[in-house]
């Protein structure tokens, strides 16, 4: 083998939290970043791996805490044991935690990198000779609104490669998370560049340099589907300091999005087996059947139909929806309806009373005019969602949900449009019940 | 409103339910108004139903038999009903059934008063007819209901809300303690430090209190040595026990010198002792005693000796006697005693020597004749001994079948040691039984077989050359064996054994012959003693004949006799030696005993022992004196002594101590102090060796100053106090320590924190989805809301319109229909009350005025094609005459517009009503039917003639010329509450005209309520002066301005119905409440107040808490400062100009409303008993 370096790359493992919406089977804390963690080390030892590179948000700030680095500090003593570097960078999420847990470890082959938001340069010698610079920068409080790539000032210009290993928001200018450009990156000079802070894994640049987001190892909410888990990557030192970089799908969990067009389907007990066959076909296709066992579906079901209403009632039915596929578990974690009702409404909304009421209500919203048409029900409508907003009943949210945010008119108009659409479907039947 | 209405002319009911044959009949029918009378069971409601099967036969039961005629659209129709068939004619042709509306819908036209009031289904159906055509067909209620949708959030009451408030508390609780672990974590290092200093500080307290001890010891010291000097100093020579010495030594003194005196008493003795034993001062000569006791035994042995020499001599003088007459010899006794006696010796030897010769002889002969002459082999033992050496080796050596000859030999040799033994036991045998020369022939077996033994062993050896052995043999020139063959040399080799064996055995007779005496020996022998045998014949002379044996007892007899007399004379001789020497010995001992003995004389060994035996007492005697005697005399000795010994240590022991000598009391002082003399010496000694232990200890301290040691005692205690205070228990911060790092081990290897915040992101995730939900709802609330007030004006129904008029009319303006909006069903507002109320929640009789109104409405305003006649069964019951006699008009405005109207009743009054209404009607015709009359019954109904019907009561008085204030004396009105709103204020506040308030009151309208009821829901066309009405009701509308704000800070009326709707007052509480509230006039801050105050016994305060904050949140108590009285005029002022009044005027009637109401409304407020 030429000489090359094997690093194991992860980051974003806000150890101490768990994914939402998991079905129970998966509460075995082998679909937790605990467990990713442990294989990401399982990996590293395996592969005799020249050093692990953490890029910051070891843990959740939500539990920052001995609980939560606990799992952390006991795989990288097999680590040590292994003879396995850590390079470590804090994020903005553990900033104030990893400096003190890696003075409390007091071991030598943990190296958090870039104390205090000053670069660090850490040459790295491999098992076989090979050696690379890995330059570091941790977050220094928990916002940093300017980008510390002003103040990277390590050369380059070396015969040995050069990593950088930052927790960043990468083009994101107006981020209280360390904003930086790519082209700030590029203009480095360094032959890669592991970054932190944002949980969706992949390469933003393939090469010169590349640049990884390793992601979190295990998605932690619908939000952040697709295949997660650390990366394997391989610096050339040969040649001209290629570096490359391979995921391993190592997360249990998954999650997925999938869209339904249930248009034609009149009956609500029909969908099961059309979700299902989706779901099986999603798994055959979009899954690693090998390595996960579980995958959490945020589901949307679209189209026009008849029983757009009577979906409502079917909410529970369609969230209890779960397939075994391959050995894995399909799950309904989140359910959006954004089905319409078959109606036409250009009809409709030449009649009097509230049927025609609403149709025009319905255009108005498609056709965005319902400000101009219908200000009153929109302020109404706001003012509804506002005193919603501040009922008591969710003080809770307001104070522990940073996206639980103030309804706004688009807000209103989205709910407005939906529940037009149900009571239209409704009068609707009630006229047809007549007939 | 349709114009075509049908009209039935007559009705035969021929057959029906209860009616056999012969039912009722109508044939008088106005094509306006019917009145049907007749007591129960008269068929008026068979009659009422059998229009309607004359109109929907489908509804007639299979035993109705009848005939109807009507008109309708100008058509003549008949039907007749047979059972479950019926056929219609027009115009006398055969007819389809005409076209009517369903007989679903036939309830309408029947107004039956039980019917009314049970009908709920058909009550909820009219409502929902009305609610659903206020939208146009659509149900918006319906569509909401199914939907969900409501108006109000969820509360913290909501299941997810707690859930996640738990959740949330939970991953608090769950932070908080790994926070708190981490906060301790954070204090390891501290409590580490406090650990360490804690040791250093224990450490030098342990120092500083080691200080203390030894300075302690040291102070001791000092006391110790302070006391010690207060001593005598003598006391260092006292050792305690020297009084008890003094009076030891002085008891000895005392025994020693009895002793002493016992001693000198002893001498004395001894010498009178002495003196009685008469004894020379010397005593005995040494040895003279033991002479005489000598001789005194010798004596005593001589005659003992003597005695028994006598008789032994007596005895063997028997003896000799005896010895006499066995010798045959006739001889002296000196002849016996002549004979040599020196012969006998001999005579004895030769017996013995001719008996062993005689055997000799005897042997030899034996000998002789056995043995024989010994036979030899010609050749000589050592040739033999070759030869078979020869033949032997000869044998021994291999040549054909040298194994078998081997074998062969081994056999012969076997059979050659078997034959030797065979010779030894012979041999053996031989000589033990027969001669000893048997043991000679064992010897020669021996030899063979020894040979033989060899001989087998060596012959398993070496081989030679046979010829050479062959040719030794020859060589040796004995016999040849009779071939050499080995058969042959075997038999030779045996017969040079035999010869060899003869060798020997002949050897052995010549020695066995050797030691036999040689014949010229024994015969010498034999001569010798025939030699013998005659000289002792000759020297025996007397010798008996007869062989030489017989000589013996002869010779031995006199032997014996001569033996026996030889001892006589042997005793005899003794016994007088014997008495020689007693005598002598007597001699001897008298000569001894002499000068001790004043007269003595020995003759026996008695007498001997006598003397012998005093002499030894009186010796004894003065031995024991004289020892007795020196004890004596050492005893007083050894007692001077011991006195001396002991006076003088006594007397040593007071000048030592420097007593006087006897001064026992002193001295007995000094000892009693040395105890504790010594007792303070060995503290010191003790104190000193701790001190010193102590040193030591404090030296082996890290940091020991020795200055330490000169620290004063308080200085010392002063710092051990301040270190005891200051120092932490080290022990106690390793605990925590442990603690602490056993709880972040335990911290780091579980999940709480994940799991809790897992808990509460799914708690969180629900109440994501409530709010969803919630807001789904409202806003979905909210659009039905918009829907239905944009679309309500438009479309509100003329039939709920008409039914609200009517029902105004009906209760002048009493109560307004409406229907609720979450039920669906009707409701009436009483505008008096300003309440609404659910239909089960009025009187009956109300309720039926409603439901009645809703069904006029319906038939006036919500029929299609033909109008059917109207049916209305005892309907007016339960209402009064005023409200009797405005539905009679509102159905004669039916018939009027064309509708036939049929009402059936058992009342005469009802009958009398309904005349004299009809009566006034013009344009209006009417017929009446009596039952009874026509069916010829005996019961009939008591129809008061109209001239004798009398209204109800009396109405109000009539003005008769007063003034508005004596009017309102004479009216009595009630004092204004505005607490209870405006909807109960009398008119007379605000109707000026007299006339027009009488007008009113007359009509029924005495409220202010009720007059707004009709003013909005009907025209009150009827009323005559519109302007003082118009007046009046701007002024109402100024009244209910007035209680807006007089009831701003004071709240709206609590009575039982508020008290009811809320949980913080249970059903145990409500009857006490309500009346506490009634007391209060309803004013709900002083009712908190007083249940606070515990009015109503064992209400509880939370629950107090809990209504105050329903009846704020309610209305029913307003938190604000009350207006004041100017505040109150401006808004009423302006609620009058609002209306259209001038603003002088309306400032005026305010003032002049304001004054009409002040003093009721002071006076209610002050007293509120006085409210109505």
């Amino acid at each position: 083998m030429g000489s090359e370096l094997r690093l194991v790359c992860t980051g974003d493992l806000h150890l101490g939290r768990s994914p939402s919406r998991a079905p129970a089977e998966a509460d075995d804390g082998a679909c937790s970043p605990r467990g990713v963690w442990e294989r990401t080390v399982d990996l590293a030892v395996d592969r005799e791996a020249d050093a692990v590179v953490v890029t910051g948000d070891i843990v959740d700030e939500e539990n920052e805490y001995i609980e939560a680095y606990g799992v952390f500090e006991r795989e990288v003593i097999r680590l040590d044991d292994a003879g396995i570097p850590i390079l470590i960078v804090s994020g903005n999420h553990d900033w104030d935690l990893v400096p003190d847990m890696v003075d409390d470890l007091g071991i030598g082959n943990v190296r958090l990198l870039g104390r205090d938001g000053n670069w660090e340069r850490h040459t790295l010698d491999g098992h076989n000779g090979a050696r690379a610079h890995i330059d570091g920068w941790s977050f220094p409080a928990k916002q940093v609104t300017r980008s510390p790539l002003s103040a990277y000032e390590f050369d380059t210009d070396t015969d040995d490669p050069v990593i950088g290993v930052a927790h960043i928001d990468l083009d994101a200018t107006e981020s209280r998370y360390a904003p930086v450009r790519t082209a700030e990156l590029r203009g480095t000079g360094a032959d890669a560049w592991l970054l932190g802070h944002i949980h969706v894994p992949g390469t933003r640049v393939d090469s010169d340099p590349l640049i990884l987001y390793p992601g979190s190892p295990q998605g932690l909410d619908p939000g952040e589907p697709g295949c997660h888990g650390p990366w394997e990557v391989t610096v050339d030192t040969d040649s001209s300091a290629t570096v490359t970089a391979r995921q391993q799908p190592l997360a249990k969990l998954r999650y997925d999005t999938l869209s339904v067009d249930v248009s034609g389907v009149d009956e609500p007990t029909d969908l099961p087996a059309l979700i299902s066959e989706r779901a099986r076909d999603h798994v055959q296709t979009d899954v690693d059947v090998e390595t996960v066992d579980h995958v959490v579906m945020k589901l949307t079901l679209t189209g026009r139909t008849s029983a757009h209403t009577a979906l409502r009632d079917y909410r529970e039915d369609i969230l209890n929806i779960e397939r075994r596929e391959a050995g894995v578990q399909v799950t309904i974690g989140d359910l959006t309806l954004d089905t319409r009702p078959d109606i036409d409404l250009e009809n409709l909304a030449d009649s009097d009373g509230p049927a025609g009421y609403l149709a025009e209500l319905l255009l108005s919203i498609q056709e965005d005019a319902v400000r101009d048409n219908h200000s009153d029900l929109v302020d109404d409508a706001a003012d509804t969602l506002e005193a919603v907003y501040g009922a008591d009943a969710y003080r809770e949210l307001r104070r522990e949900r940073d996206q639980f945010t103030r309804p706004d008119e688009e807000d209103a108009v989205n709910h407005l449009e939906q529940q037009a659409q149900l009571v239209l479907d409704k009068l609707v039947q009630q006229v047809e019940g007549d007939v | 409103m349709s114009n075509n209405p049908l009209e039935f002319e007559t009705l035969d009911i021929r057959r029906a339910p209860g009616f056999a044959r012969d039912g009722p009949l109508l044939d008088t029918i106005s094509q306006d108004v019917t009145i049907v009378h007749g007591p129960n069971g008269a068929g008026k409601t068979t009659l009422a139903k059998g229009l309607h099967w004359a109109l929907w036969p489908e509804t007639a039961p299979p035993e109705a038999r009848l005939t109807a005629h009507f008109r309708a659209n100008s058509d003549d129709w008949r039907v007749d009903i047979d059972g479950t068939r019926a056929s219609f004619q027009r115009n006398g042709g055969p007819a389809n059934q005409p076209s009517l509306p369903a007989n679903e819908y036939r309830s309408r036209y029947q107004l039956a008063l039980h019917e009314l009031l049970q009908s709920d289904t058909d009550n909820e159906s009219f409502a929902d007819r009305i609610r659903r055509e206020s939208a146009g067909g659509y149900d918006l209620d319906a569509a909401g209901e199914a939907l969900g949708f409501n108006d109000t959030p969820s509360t913290r009451r909501k299941g997810e809300v707690r859930a996640a408030s738990e959740a949330l508390e939970a991953a608090r609780e769950a932070k908080s303690e790994v926070e708190e672990i981490r906060e301790d974590q954070q204090r390891l290092d501290e409590l580490r430090r406090r650990r360490e200093q804690a040791r250093e500080d224990h450490a030098h307290l342990d120092l500083v209190e080691r200080a203390i001890e030894f300075t302690q010891t040291r102070n001791e010291i000092r006391e110790y040595c302070a006391e010690l000097r207060s001593y005598p100093s003598v006391l260092e020579q006292v050792d305690g026990d020297e009084i008890e010495t003094v009076e030891r030594l002085n008891n000895e003194i005392e025994t020693w010198k009895g002793r002493k005196e016992d001693a000198e008493g002893k001498k004395e003795e001894a010498t009178d002792s002495l003196d009685d034993a008469d004894l020379p001062e010397s005593g005995l000569p040494d040895g003279l005693l033991e002479q005489a006791k000598t001789l005194q035994q010798t004596i005593g042995s001589l005659e003992e000796d003597i005695r028994r020499q006598k008789s032994e001599l007596e005895g063997v003088k028997e003896r000799r006697k005896q010895e006499r007459t066995e010798i045959p010899l006739d001889l002296e006794r000196e002849d016996l005693a002549g004979l040599n006696p020196e012969v006998w010796p001999d005579v004895e030897d030769f017996v013995t020597t001719a008996a062993e010769v005689r055997a000799e002889r005897q042997l030899k002969r034996a000998i002789e004749e056995r043995l024989g002459d010994p036979q030899r082999p010609d050749a000589d033992p050592d040739t033999l001994d070759r030869g078979q050496q020869a033949l032997e080796q000869w044998l021994e050596t291999p040549e054909e079948g040298a194994k078998e000859s081997d074998n062969r030999l081994q056999t012969v040799r076997r059979v050659a040691l078997v034959s030797s033994v065979l010779l030894v036991i012979a041999g053996i045998a031989l000589g033990a039984l027969v001669s000893p020369l048997g043991y000679g022939l064992a010897i020669v077996g021996g030899i063979l077989a020894v040979y033989a033994f060899v001989q087998s062993g060596s012959d398993r050896s070496e081989d030679g050359q046979r010829a050479t052995h062959r040719q030794t043999y020859e060589d040796l020139v004995l016999d040849p064996p009779a071939s050499w063959e080995p058969s042959a040399v075997r038999e030779q080799l045996r017969s040079l054994y035999s010869d060899e064996a003869s060798h020997i055995l002949a050897d052995q007779q010549e020695q066995q012959a050797a030691t036999l005496s040689p014949d010229s020996d024994l015969e010498q022998k034999e001569a010798t003693l025939e030699e013998r045998r005659t000289k002792l014949r000759e020297s025996l002379g007397a010798a008996p004949e007869g062989p030489d044996v017989e000589l013996m007892p002869t010779v031995k007899g006199i032997v014996r006799w001569q033996r026996a007399h030889a001892e006589v004379k042997k005793y005899e001789g003794r016994v007088k030696q014997l008495e020689s020497e007693a005598t002598t010995k007597r001699q001897e001992l008298t000569e001894l005993l002499s000068p001790y003995f004043d007269d003595v004389q020995v003759t026996s060994a008695e007498t001997a022992e006598g003397h012998v035996s005093a002499l030894e007492d009186r010796q004894e005697q003065y031995e024991s004196a004289q020892e007795q005697l020196e004890s004596a005399r050492g005893d007083i000795q050894e007692a001077k002594e011991e006195l001396n010994e002991r006076i003088e240590r006594r007397d040593g022991v007071y000048k030592e101590l420097g007593v006087d000598p006897g001064d026992d009391d002193r001295l007995r002082d000094l000892c009693e102090q040395v105890d504790e003399y010594e007792d303070i010496k060995a503290d010191i000694d003790g104190a000193q060796t701790r001190a010193r232990m102590q040193s030591r200890e404090m030296a082996e301290y890290e940091g020991y100053d020795p200055s330490l040691k000169t620290e004063k005692l308080g200085t010392l205690k002063q710092r051990a106090q301040c270190l005891r205070e200051t120092a932490e228990d080290p022990e106690e911060l390793s605990d925590q320590i442990s603690r602490i790092e056993e709880r972040v081990q335990g911290a780091k290897e579980r999940t709480n924190v994940e799991e809790a915040l897992k808990e509460r992101d799914a708690a969180l995730e629900d109440l994501e989805d409530l709010y969803e939900s919630d807001a789904a709802s409202m806003v979905g609330h909210t659009l039905l809301e918009h829907v239905r007030e944009v679309t309500r004006e438009a479309s509100r129904p003329p039939v709920f319109e008409r039914a609200r008029e009517l029902l105004a009319e009906i209760t002048q303006g009493r109560y307004r229909l409406d229907i609720a909006e979450d039920s669906g069903r009707f409701r009436a507002y009483d505008s008096v009350d300003e309440r609404g109320y659910a239909l089960d929640e009025l009187s009956s009789g109300t309720q039926l005025q409603v439901l009645l109104a809703v069904r006029l409405a319906f038939v006036d305003q919500q029929e299609q094609g033909v109008e059917l006649p109207l049916l209305m069964d005892e309907t007016l019951a339960n209402s009064d005459d005023r409200r009797a006699e405005v539905i009679i008009d509102a159905v004669i405005e039916l018939a009027r517009a064309g509708r036939q109207v049929f009402y059936f009743t058992a009342q005469g009054d009802e009958v009398a009503k309904w005349r004299e209404a009809l009566e006034a009607a013009s344009e209006v015709d009417y017929e009446t039917v009596d039952l009874a009359e026509q069916r010829d019954l005996e019961q009939s109904v008591d129809v008061p003639s109209l001239e004798a019907y009398q209204r109800g009561p009396e109405g109000p008085p009539a003005p008769e010329g007063r003034d508005h204030g004596a009017y309102g004396t004479a009216l009595d009105v009630p004092q204004f509450n505005p607490r209870k709103g405006a909807g109960g204020a009398h008119l007379w506040y605000i109707v000026d005209d007299v006339e027009l308030l009488y007008e009113l009151m007359e009509l029924g309208v005495e409220r202010w309520g009720q007059l707004r009821t009709l003013a909005t829901e009907t025209t009150l066309e009827a009323v005559a002066a519109q302007d003082a009405l118009n007046d009046a009701l701007a002024l109402g509308r100024a009244l209910e301005t007035f209680v807006e704000a007089w009831q701003v800070g004071r709240g709206a009326y609590v009575d039982r119905q508020v008290i009811e709707s809320t949980d913080a007052v249970t059903e145990n509480f409500v009857d006490e409440v309500a009346d506490l509230a009634k007391e209060l006039n309803g004013d709900g801050e002083e009712l908190v107040e007083a249940l606070r105050a515990g009015e109503v016994s064992r209400f509880r305060r939370n629950k107090a808490d809990e209504f105050e904050t329903y009846l704020t949140e309610s209305g029913y108590i307003d938190p604000v400062d009350p207006l004041e009285p100017a505040e109150v005029r401006v808004r009423v002022v302006n609620r009058l100009v609002a209306e259209g009044v001038s603003e002088g005027t309306a400032k005026q009637r305010a003032t002049q409303l304001m004054s009409r109401l002040d003093e009721g409304v002071e006076a209610m407020v002050d007293s509120p008993e006085a409210q109505t």
